[in-house]
């Protein structure tokens, strides 16, 4: 049943009706107007929610390399050197170090599986490993000339399966493990992003997809493809560059970004 | 309801299709943007990423293949010393 609803539309004649009818007050006949309005008010209701359906690749400012942030940067550098080895476990097996056995063979398993196959095994296992919450860290910021303590340590993969790690540890890890498995680095981000209903921040992974739609990993287990959830995304970063999704939006209140538009 | 204001209220649906796509088209316009990239890149390294969210009932199932190299991978993960996943 809908609720009784009385009030008066500012722009017409015509007032609201209990059950959200509408009477128009100053000649019949004007039915059509009448739905005009509900349909442009339906319409404006509407139109927050249907921005923020998914994660689009194209939003998004550059703000730089990934070298600017340093622990990240950092985390690629260590990424790097432990990917060679996992490389060498995939050729050798007999030579593998025991501890690289089980991610050699699940990369070995998945390599033939089809791109959406692959996605929800490297989700679910990594997503199985162990949470562990971040230690505040100093490191040598590139950006604020001087050492800054960060709250939050990107892990590698393989420093993720030995000790666990938190959210953005568990978006890192199935980043390497599709980039060992081939996908270009273009089609994946780490996006941090904002949860509205836990009211603080967290990450997930985005790849996108060869339709050009993206997906979205996350810890829950669950891939988000399209549709409504209740992240706002912030900056995203992949190991060539990081984008600011915020800069431009009203009420972040944190960057000098003055958007002007000109013909 | 009559023709004609089936006819209206398509139109007037229309209307506002092509003008939500009209705002949404950057087409022929310059946007330029005055940012202090380094003062935003040290506000999102001091962001505290570490949310917790357990495992939903909502995830699809997988399918028995990946179930087994899942069991097959986690298996060798724990011969290998690896730390059982606690989630």
């Amino acid at each position: 049943m809908c609720p009784a609803v009385r009030g008066r539309l500012p722009w017409t004649d015509q007032t609201i009706a209990p059950c959200g009818r509408l009477r128009d007050d100053s000649a019949m006949g004007r039915g059509s107007d009448i739905r005009v309005s509900a349909l442009a008010l339906l319409f404006w209701c509407w139109a927050p929610i249907i921005a923020e359906a998914g994660y689009r690749f194209d939003d998004g400012i550059y703000l730089g390399s990934a070298e600017l942030m340093a622990d990240w940067a950092d985390t690629l550098q260590r990424a790097e050197a432990q990917a060679a080895a996992l490389q060498a476990c995939l050729a050798m097996a007999d030579d593998c170090s025991p501890r690289l056995r089980g991610v050699a063979t699940l990369i070995e398993r998945a390599r033939d599986l089809p791109a959406d196959r692959q996605l929800h095994l490297i989700n679910r296992y990594i997503n199985r490993k162990r949470y562990r919450g971040d230690r505040r860290l100093s490191v040598d910021s590139r950006v604020a000339d001087a050492a800054v303590v960060v709250p939050s340590r990107w892990a590698t993969l393989t420093e993720f399966l030995e000790r666990g790690g938190d959210c953005e540890d568990y978006a890192t890890s199935k980043y390497q493990l599709l980039r060992l498995l081939g996908m270009p680095a273009a089609a994946l981000r780490v996006v941090v992003v904002y949860d509205r209903a836990a009211r603080e921040h967290h990450a997930v992974l985005a790849v996108r997809r060869d339709d050009g739609s993206a997906w979205l990993l996350d810890s829950d287990d669950r891939i988000y493809r399209r549709g409504l959830f209740g992240y706002r995304f912030v900056y995203a970063l992949n190991e060539t560059s990081i984008w600011d999704h915020e800069a431009g939006t009203a009420g972040h209140g944190t960057v000098d970004a003055n958007l002007e538009e000109a013909t | 309801m009559t023709l004609r204001s089936w006819s209206l209220s398509l139109s007037a649906a229309t209307l506002l299709a092509l003008a939500g796509a009209a705002a949404a088209d950057d087409a022929g316009v310059v946007r330029t943007h005055n940012l202090d990239v380094k003062e935003r890149l040290a506000h999102l390294e001091r962001i505290d990423v570490t949310s917790e969210k357990p495992l939903s009932d909502e995830a699809e199932p997988l399918d028995d293949e990946l179930l087994a190299i899942l069991e097959q991978v986690e298996a060798l993960d724990q011969q290998g010393g690896l730390p059982a996943g606690e989630r």
